[in-house]
């Protein structure tokens, strides 16, 4: 939420994890927002078009591990748009 | 240009993530005891990040989606004054007081609710438990245009503030009645050159998109008239729209406000406007001209956000004092009391007035990390 933008490298130096078997889920999740071009996915980073900026709360929500619980409940969040 | 239908499926309930876990997550699983521990076993090199909740405010702006005490009572401010005092008191014997301070943000609430002479009692009660201010820190306020006048800004300036937030939302009238806050463009003008006349230095102004009656057209002059002010920073927000959260929000009428298309090209016009007319976002709902300190942290990969915007003071430990004020440590959110009768019975039994929050996992840490990178 702060620079739309995702250093992979630098996030695997500060945890020890693999992104891309981590975050297998999310980086599946991303493909239709990758394929509307509001994001580009490399080996090295996660970074937003000037459209996915836009859109930054949907893409951050793929990787909240909480969504899956309020997804049943409207009354939880304001929206996104 | 965008293709607006096609991204009107995002439209969905979604965080704004100024926290991660966000609030919904925070709860009385985090005790008070684990609350306490963490302040008192704090990495004391770290320096601090002060918040102060002042609550009050005369009347609701119906959008507001703040904690707030309505009340037009001077002696319930003064005595929440005397609460404070007592809060700093307790936290002084579990936090090191004497570690540099970097950040204070005043926000409500109507900061500026308290008089000068209230607030200086304020700004002193804190400057004699915190006494170990970084000469550049960034101390900032919050300010209502409607309720400022010099000799409040006087005491803002000569205690050490440099940055103030102006609420402005709209200024088309039609809106502004709809939302409870009439405030014409002069108010604003006239507490923004105050400011200036202060030499604060960075005068920043709020707006808010998706309010009622907005449309593109409207929301076009707003912009115009703002950028007119000539602000160092914006925040334009959406507007957060959570009537079942939010007693207030419950007056305004859903059918006018404006649908996700219209706010997506809301969304893009105010960027096309606002790089046109010498701004660059930052952020997901921040504005500044190039040669402000934001863009150098972003080059960097250290431009922060936390509960008080974007920052480039990170690794700060922020603490939170005041009814409903939220803290954050490495591995933590703590938020205080929401109740004011039970904020002071928490303080009046000699106990911080915390009530619920969240320790952080490890899986918690890397989604916070992957989260407040994008």
């Amino acid at each position: 939420m702060s620079n739309f933008k995702l250093d992979i490298t630098r996030f695997e130096s500060a945890f020890n994890v693999e992104f891309k078997t981590y975050f297998a889920d999310a980086l599946e999740a991303l493909v239709p927002m990758a394929d509307e071009k509001l994001l580009s996915i490399t080996e090295k980073s996660i970074e937003c078009s000037p459209t996915g900026t836009l859109l930054i709360r949907n893409v951050a929500m793929v990787f909240d591990a909480y969504m899956k619980k309020h997804a049943a409940s409207k009354k939880t969040f304001s929206k996104t748009v | 240009m965008l293709d607006f239908a096609k991204f009107t499926k995002y439209s969905k309930p979604g965080p704004r993530y100024t926290s991660y876990p966000t609030a919904l997550e925070f709860s009385e699983a985090f005790e008070y005891n684990a609350y306490i521990n963490k302040l008192e076993t704090q990495d004391k090199s770290r320096p601090l990040s002060l918040y102060f909740h002042l609550p009050f405010c005369r009347n609701a702006c119906y959008f507001c989606g703040c904690n707030v005490v309505f009340t037009s009572k001077e002696d319930k401010m003064v005595r929440y004054i005397e609460y404070l005092k007592r809060e700093m008191k307790i936290l002084s014997q579990h936090l090191d007081t004497s570690r540099e301070v970097i950040q204070m943000h005043f926000g409500g609430g109507t900061p500026t609710f308290f008089t000068a002479k209230q607030l200086k009692k304020i700004i002193n009660l804190i400057k004699s438990h915190f006494k170990n201010f970084s000469k550049e820190a960034e101390i900032s306020c919050e300010i209502d245009p409607r309720h400022i006048n010099e000799d409040q800004m006087k005491v803002l300036r000569r205690a050490g503030f440099n940055r103030v937030s102006f609420g402005i939302q709209d200024f088309n009238e039609k809106v502004q009645i709809a939302v409870h806050r009439v405030q014409p463009y002069d108010i604003t003008k006239d507490a923004m050159e105050l400011a200036r006349k202060y030499k604060m230095r960075s005068v920043n102004v709020d707006l808010i998109y998706g309010l009622p009656y907005q449309t593109l057209e409207t929301f076009k002059e707003t912009l115009r008239l703002a950028v007119s002010l000539d602000p160092n920073r914006f925040a334009i927000f959406n507007y957060a729209h959570v009537p079942w959260l939010k007693k207030t929000m419950r007056k305004i009428d859903e059918t006018t406000l404006p649908e996700p298309d219209e706010k997506l090209r809301i969304m893009q016009y105010t960027i096309d406007f606002m790089e046109k007319n010498g701004y660059k976002m930052i952020g997901m709902d921040h504005f500044a001209k190039p040669d402000d300190e934001l863009f150098l942290a972003i080059e960097k990969g250290e431009l922060h956000r936390n509960f008080q915007g974007y920052t480039t003071k990170g690794g700060a430990d922020l603490i939170g004092v005041g009814l409903t004020s939220i803290g954050e440590g490495v591995d933590y959110y703590a938020q205080n009391i929401k109740v004011m009768a039970e904020y002071e019975a928490a303080i009046d039994a000699g106990k911080l007035p915390f009530e619920r929050g969240v320790y952080l996992n490890e899986d918690d840490l890397i989604r916070q990390y992957v989260i407040m990178s994008l």
